[in-house]
C-alpha cells in the first residue's frame, strides 16, 4: 500500500449502480470516483434523482438489493466494502461509518424509548449495557445539546423535529465513527433549526476530527459546512472543486445554473432567481450519445452533441465534465 | 409520565363506549362459560326422562331439551368449546401467518414472489372442503380430541393474516428507522423482531380480534353439519332447529345457543372495530 493511498479514508472508484426491472434498466450512478480524507467534509450536490442518495446508500450496502447491482470499488481505509460479507458489513455499520437521514420523523422507531434506540448501538458494537451504557448516552446527549435524563425516557412522538434529529445524530456518533454520511439532514427542518443542526454538526466534526459526506441540494448549506464539493447530474460527477472556488467561479453550466437558482443574501435586493428549465433526463443503462445536460444547458453548442464529455482536470483539485472553454464561463453571468 | 404509543392507543380504546361494552360483554361471557358450570355444579349430560322439553322455569332457567338435559348447562359448556376453538385456531393462524408474511415482506424480491404465489394457490382451494377433509382424516384417530379442529381452522385462516402482515412489513421495510437500524449494524432477525413487528402489532391484533368470530362461525357450521367433535354452540343450534316444527315449537332450545353465539360475535366485532380505530396511526392525538 502506497503512502498516497492510505491517506484517504473513503476511496470510491468507478462506482456504478444499476437497477433492473422487467421493463428497463436504469443506471442511477455511473462511473463515480471520489475520495474523502480524514477530517474532511465533502458535499455531494445535485437535484432530486441525480444519484446522490443511491451513492451514499451503496457505500454501506444498503441500496435496494432485489433489483440493484453495484460495480466498482468502495474502500474504507484498507478495507474493500463492496462484496464484503454481511457480518463484515454489520461490523462497519454504525461503528466506523454512520448515517443520518433526511426525515427525523421516520428515522426513529415510534415504539422505542430514546434510551432503547441509543442502547441498541452500544450493545451491538461495544457490548455496553446498564449503567455504563446510560452514562455514555447521557454524555452523548449533552454533546448534541439535549441535557437531562428525562429525555432518555421519552418516545419519539414527544420530541420536536429538531430534537429528533439531534437524537439521530447522537445515535450515529455513539461509537465514534470515522465517517458520517448525512443524507440531507436539514431539509425537513425549518430554517432556524437548520442553522442550529449545521452548527452542531460542524462543531462535533471539529471536535472529533471525523469526516462527513454531506448530501444536499442546497448550495447555501454547502457553503456553511463543506470543504469540498462534488456536483452530480444524471448519475455522473460533473464538477468537483473546493467550496470557495466552486461558489465563486463554477466551471460547469449545471453548477452555474444551480447557483443562479439559489437565493442570495449578499446581493442588494436579493437578485433575481433563475430556475433551471426542464427536467433531468430519464436514465437508462445505455451509453450516452451527448452530454447529459445538453437539453437544459444555456451554453450548449455543436460539440456538446458529439458524445459525452470526459471528466477532466481544470487545475489543481478541480474536475469538470464540459467542453465549454473555462475562459467563457462566468461571462454570461447577469 | 411518558406513555408509549401502545398505552396511548389503549387509552383511546377505553374512551370508545361501544368497544368497552364489547369488551365487558366478552369478559362476562368467558367468565360465565368457564366458572358458572363449576360454581352451580351444572351437568350438561345428565338426563331427566320425566322433564323432557320443559320451558324455562325456576328449576331450569333455560329449560330442558328433548332428553331432559339442562339447557343452561349445555349452553355454558358448549360456549367453552366455541370460545376455545375460536382462540386456539386464531392463535395457530396468527403464529403461522405472521411468521410467513413477515419473512416474505422483509426479504422481498424472489423470496416474496415465491412465498406469496403459494398463498395465492392456497386461496384458490375451496377451504371448506379442505377443512372437512382434514376433520375426516382425524375423525377416526382422534375422537373427542379438539386439536384437529384448531389445526384445520387455523390452517385455512392464516392466509389472510400472511397477506396483511406481508403488505405492512413491505411498507415498513423501506422506512428510515428500519434502514437506520440496519446501518447501525443490527442483524435481520433483530430488525424484524425489535423494529418491524412491534409496528405491525396493532394491525395483527385488530385482525386477530376480527378473526376469532369468523373461526367461531366456521366451527359452528362444522358442528351444525355434524362434523364437530365436542358439544358447542353450533351443535346446540343444530339441535334446536331440529325440534322446530309447526305443531309444537320448543323455541328455547334454539333461542339460547343462538343468542349466546350472536352476542359473542357482536362483542368481538365491536372490540375489533374499536381496536382498529384506537391503533390507527392517523387517529393519533
Amino acid at each position: 500500500m502506497t503512502q498516497n493511498a492510505s491517506q484517504e479514508l473513503l476511496r470510491i472508484r468507478d462506482l456504478s449502480v444499476t437497477f433492473t426491472t422487467r421493463e428497463r434498466s436504469v443506471r442511477a450512478v455511473d462511473q463515480v470516483s471520489f475520495d474523502v480524507r480524514p477530517g474532511e467534509v465533502v458535499g455531494l450536490v445535485g437535484e432530486s434523482g441525480c444519484g446522490k442518495s443511491v451513492t451514499s446508500l451503496s457505500i454501506l450496502g444498503l441500496h435496494e438489493k432485489a433489483t440493484g447491482r453495484v460495480a466498482g470499488s468502495i474502500r474504507l481505509g484498507e478495507r474493500e466494502l463492496l462484496g464484503a460479507s454481511a457480518p463484515e458489513l454489520r461490523a462497519v455499520r454504525g461503528n466506523r461509518v454512520s448515517m443520518i437521514f433526511q426525515d427525523p420523523l421516520t428515522s426513529l422507531n415510534p415504539y422505542l424509548r430514546v434510551e432503547e434506540q441509543l442502547g441498541e448501538v452500544l450493545e451491538l458494537h461495544l457490548n455496553l449495557r446498564g449503567a455504563a451504557a446510560r452514562a455514555r448516552m447521557l454524555e452523548m446527549l449533552s454533546q448534541v445539546g439535549i441535557p437531562g435524563e428525562e429525555r432518555l425516557r421519552a418516545y419519539p412522538h414527544q420530541l420536536s423535529g429538531g430534537m429528533r434529529q439531534r437524537i439521530c445524530i447522537a445515535m450515529a456518533l455513539l461509537c465514534n465513527p470515522e465517517l458520517l454520511i448525512a443524507d440531507e439532514p436539514t431539509t425537513m427542518l425549518d430554517v432556524t433549526i437548520q442553522a442550529q443542526i449545521l452548527e452542531l454538526l460542524r462543531s462535533l466534526q471539529k471536535l472529533r476530527r471525523m469526516s462527513i459526506l454531506f448530501i444536499t441540494h442546497d448550495l447555501g448549506v454547502v457553503s456553511e459546512i463543506c470543504d469540498r464539493v462534488i456536483v452530480m447530474y444524471a448519475g455522473r460527477i460533473v464538477e468537483q472543486a473546493r467550496t470557495a472556488d466552486l461558489l465563486h467561479a463554477p466551471l460547469h453550466p449545471y453548477t452555474e445554473a444551480l447557483l443562479r437558482s439559489t437565493p442570495r443574501v449578499d446581493v442588494p435586493g436579493g437578485g433575481s432567481l433563475h430556475p433551471i428549465g426542464g427536467l433531468p433526463p430519464r436514465l437508462s443503462a445505455a451509453k450516452l450519445k451527448e452530454c447529459a445536460f445538453v437539453p437544459r444547458c444555456p451554453r450548449a453548442r455543436e460539440g456538446c452533441r458529439n458524445g459525452e464529455p470526459e471528466l477532466v482536470s481544470a487545475g489543481g483539485e478541480r474536475l469538470r465534465r464540459c467542453i465549454v472553454p473555462v475562459s467563457e464561463m462566468g461571462s454570461a453571468r447577469s | 409520565m411518558t406513555k408509549s404509543p401502545f398505552q396511548l392507543a389503549m387509552q383511546r380504546l377505553l374512551n370508545n363506549r361501544v368497544a368497552v361494552v364489547g369488551a365487558v360483554l366478552l369478559t362476562l361471557m368467558v367468565l360465565g362459560c368457564v366458572l358458572l358450570p363449576i360454581v352451580l355444579k351444572l351437568d350438561p349430560s345428565s338426563t331427566h326422562p320425566a322433564l323432557r322439553n320443559q320451558a324455562p322455569s325456576a328449576r331450569f332457567l333455560f329449560g330442558t331439551d328433548g332428553l331432559g338435559r339442562d339447557l343452561l348447562a349445555r349452553v355454558l359448556v358448549g360456549g367453552r368449546t366455541s370460545l376455545l376453538v375460536g382462540l386456539a385456531a386464531t392463535a395457530v393462524s396468527v403464529v403461522v401467518g405472521v411468521a410467513y408474511g413477515a419473512i416474505a415482506g422483509f426479504y422481498g424480491g424472489k423470496v416474496d414472489e415465491a412465498m406469496m404465489r403459494l398463498v395465492d394457490f392456497m386461496y384458490g382451494l375451496p377451504y371448506m372442503f379442505l377443512v372437512i377433509l382434514i376433520m375426516l382424516m382425524f375423525a377416526e384417530t382422534a375422537r373427542g380430541d379438539m386439536l384437529p379442529v384448531f389445526l384445520a381452522l387455523g390452517l385455512v385462516q392464516w392466509l389472510t393474516m400472511a397477506r396483511i402482515v406481508r403488505g405492512q412489513v413491505l411498507a415498513l421495510r423501506r422506512q428510515e428507522f428500519v434502514l437506520a437500524a440496519e446501518l447501525l449494524g443490527a442483524s435481520d432477525a433483530r430488525i424484524l423482531i425489535r423494529h418491524v413487528l412491534p409496528n405491525v402489532f396493532g394491525v395483527i391484533m385488530v385482525y386477530a380480534t376480527l378473526m376469532v368470530p369468523s373461526v367461531i362461525i366456521l366451527e359452528s357450521f362444522l358442528s351444525f353439519l355434524g362434523l364437530g367433535v365436542a358439544l358447542s354452540w353450533g351443535q346446540l343450534v343444530s339441535e334446536g332447529i331440529a325440534v322446530i316444527n309447526p305443531i309444537r315449537s320448543y323455541w328455547w332450545i334454539l333461542l339460547w345457543p343462538s343468542l349466546f353465539l350472536a352476542l359473542t360475535l357482536i362483542s368481538l366485532n365491536f372490540l375489533g372495530d374499536g381496536l382498529r380505530d384506537a391503533l390507527d396511526p392517523k387517529g393519533r392525538t
